[in-house]
C-alpha cells in the first residue's frame, strides 16, 4: 500500500524528539489532526511528564474548560502538516522492542471530560495503570485474537475514548498495524482496505457504518467492525456483516472509564463485561468498579445479571418510565422500534424530562422513509404494552444527533421545541 | 451572487440531504463558506452525508486522498466544480 511502516525504533525517535521540543508545562491540549502525529504527540508529553488534556469537543470553550485544570498547558497542533499516511507497524511480540516509553503507572498521563448535564464538563484523570490494564485485559477478547496481524483503521478520532484506546493504544500492544491515513470517508475506508496486506479491522460508530453501506462502492471484505458510542440497530448489523463479509463487534463504554463490555449483537444481546471489572447492583442502579479505579462509577444504564458472566442491558437508569402502572425501559422501547422493517432511526421520549408539559404518554420521532405513521404504530402495538405506544409518533427526515451519534437532551429538546412554535 | 443551474442542482442536494428545511436553496452564496462556524455550520458528519449523496446522484466518490478535500468542501462553488470536473473527466 501507500505510505510506508513506521518502525519501533522511529517511533521512539519520534517521540523524544517531540518531547523534547515541547515547551516546559503541567499538561497539553494534543490538536493534531494526523493520526501518527497525535499518537506521538500524546506519548511525546506522557514522556515529559505533562497530562493529555481531552476536551469532549474542539470548541474554544471546550478547550478553555479544559485548561482550568492545570496552570501551564500548551496546545500543540500539525494545522500545517503536509504528509497525509504514516503507518504505525508496533509488533512488540515480534522483536521484544519497547513499544513505548517506560512511565510510572501512576502517572496521570491523560484526562478525560463528560459534558455534565448542567455547567462546567467533569474531569476524569487516567493513570497509566488504568491504560496498561486495559491493554492486557480488553484485547484478549478481541475477536479472532489479537496477535493476528491485521490493519486497524478508525473513523474516530484519537481524543475521544473509544479512538485512544483501540486506535492508539492497541497498536502498541497487539500485532495491528494502525492506518494513519485518510480514513473518514467510505471511499477511504474502502481503499485502506484494498490496500491492505493483512485482513483489516474498522473501528467506527454507527453513523458512519450507515453512510459506509449507502456506498455504492464495491465491498472489500473487512474481517472485524467495531461499533461504539450508540446502540446499533439489528439491519445495520445485518448490513454490515453481509456486505463487508465482517464480524461486527459492539463495545459498551463511557468517558468516565473506556471499554467496558463487548458483544457479538448478531449471537446475542447478553453483554460480557471486560475481566477487570465488578459490578454492583445498588437499588436502581448498576455501579462498576477496578482495582485500578480511585472509586466506583455509576452506570449510565442498568444491568441484569444473567447466567455465565454475562450482561442484560435493561436500560438508562434515568429512562425507566412508568406508565399506567407498568415499568419499561426508553432503551427497550427504541431497541423495538429501530428493529421495525423500514426504520432507519428513531428514538422514544418522555416529555417531562425535556421539560414539556405532562401528557401522561411517551413521544416518539422516527425516520422510516415510505412509510405511514399508522403502519410503525400497528408495528409497535405488535410488540409493545399499548401504554407505551407513542403520542404523538412524528415521522421526520432525521435525528438531532452529534457527531458521534450521541442524541442529547438538549438537542433533543430544541427539536421538539420547533414542533411546538 | 446568482448560482449557476449546476450550483442551485447541488445547493437543493445539500438542503435535501441534511434537511435544512429553514434554508432556501436559492439562498446559499456560492462562495460562502459551509463548514464550522460560518455560513451554514455543517460539520464532519454533515461531510460524511454530502459525499454519500453526490456518490449516488453523481456517482462521484470523495475521499479524503484528494489532497484538497477541504478545498472542496469549502463552498458550494468548489464542490460543484469538483463534482463537474470528475464528471467530465
Amino acid at each position: 500500500m501507500a505510505g510506508h511502516a513506521i518502525s519501533v525504533a522511529q517511533f521512539h525517535a519520534d517521540i523524544e524528539a517531540v518531547a523534547d521540543a515541547l515547551p516546559p508545562g503541567d499538561a497539553i491540549v494534543n490538536l493534531c489532526a494526523e493520526r501518527y502525529r497525535f499518537t506521538v504527540t500524546f506519548f511525546a508529553a506522557c514522556l515529559r511528564g505533562q497530562c493529555n488534556l481531552l476536551p469532549s469537543q474542539r470548541t474554544p470553550a471546550a478547550i478553555a474548560s479544559a485548561r482550568r485544570h492545570f496552570e501551564h498547558v500548551s496546545v500543540v497542533s500539525d494545522e500545517n502538516a503536509s504528509e497525509t499516511e504514516h503507518r504505525i507497524a508496533l509488533n512488540p511480540g515480534s522483536n521484544g522492542e519497547r513499544v513505548t516509553p517506560e512511565l510510572a503507572l501512576d502517572q496521570v498521563v491523560a484526562m478525560a471530560f463528560t459534558s455534565g448535564s448542567t455547567g462546567e464538563p467533569q474531569a476524569h484523570p487516567k493513570t497509566w495503570r488504568m491504560f496498561s490494564t486495559w491493554r492486557h485485559t480488553h484485547l484478549a477478547h478481541f475477536p479472532g485474537g489479537h496477535m493476528t496481524p491485521r490493519l486497524l483503521i478508525s473513523t474516530v478520532p484519537s481524543w475521544h475514548m473509544y479512538g485512544l484506546e483501540w486506535a492508539l493504544l492497541a497498536p502498541t500492544v497487539a500485532a495491528f498495524t494502525i492506518h494513519c491515513g485518510p480514513d473518514f470517508f467510505p471511499d477511504d475506508i474502502c481503499s485502506a482496505v484494498e490496500a491492505a496486506d493483512t485482513e483489516a479491522v474498522l473501528v467506527s460508530t454507527p453513523v458512519h457504518l450507515r453512510a459506509l453501506l449507502k456506498s455504492r462502492r464495491k465491498p472489500p471484505t473487512i474481517s472485524v467492525v467495531m461499533s461504539a458510542t450508540a446502540p446499533i440497530e439489528a439491519t445495520l448489523v445485518a448490513g454490515i456483516e453481509e456486505t463487508f463479509n465482517a464480524d461486527l463487534f459492539e463495545i459498551y463504554g463511557c468517558s468516565e472509564i473506556g471499554s467496558i463490555a463487548s458483544r457479538h449483537p448478531r449471537h446475542t444481546d447478553l453483554w460480557r463485561f471486560f475481566p477487570c471489572f465488578t459490578l454492583d447492583q445498588r437499588g436502581e442502579e448498576t455501579w462498576i468498579s477496578a482495582q485500578e479505579m480511585p472509586e466506583a462509577v455509576c452506570l449510565a444504564d442498568r444491568f441484569e445479571p444473567q447466567a455465565d458472566h454475562r450482561h442484560r442491558l435493561i436500560g438508562r437508569s434515568t429512562e425507566l418510565v412508568k406508565i399506567a402502572g407498568k415499568r419499561e425501559s426508553i432503551s427497550h422501547l427504541n431497541s423495538v422500534l429501530l428493529s421495525l422493517p423500514g426504520v432507519e432511526d428513531g428514538v422514544f421520549y418522555d416529555p417531562t424530562r425535556l421539560g414539556f408539559a405532562d401528557t401522561g404518554r411517551l413521544g416518539a420521532l422516527v425516520v422510516a422513509p415510505g412509510r405511514e405513521p399508522q403502519d410503525i404504530r400497528n408495528a409497535l402495538a405488535a410488540q409493545i404494552d399499548n401504554a407505551f405506544l407513542p403520542r404523538p409518533l412524528r415521522m421526520v427526515e432525521a435525528l438531532p444527533r452529534e457527531r458521534t451519534s450521541k442524541l442529547t437532551r438538549t438537542s433533543l429538546r430544541r427539536f421538539l421545541e420547533a414542533f411546538n412554535d | 451572487m446568482a448560482q449557476t443551474p449546476e450550483q442551485a442542482r447541488m445547493a437543493a442536494l445539500i438542503v435535501e440531504i441534511l434537511n435544512l428545511e429553514d434554508v432556501e436553496p436559492a439562498s446559499i452564496d456560492p462562495h460562502a463558506i459551509l463548514f464550522e462556524d460560518e455560513g451554514l455550520a455543517l460539520d464532519s458528519i454533515d461531510a460524511l452525508e454530502i459525499a454519500v449523496a453526490i456518490a449516488e446522484e453523481y456517482n462521484v466518490h470523495i475521499s479524503a486522498e484528494d489532497e484538497q478535500t477541504k478545498e472542496i468542501f469549502a463552498t458550494l462553488a468548489n464542490l460543484t466544480a469538483h463534482v463537474a470536473q470528475e464528471t467530465s473527466a
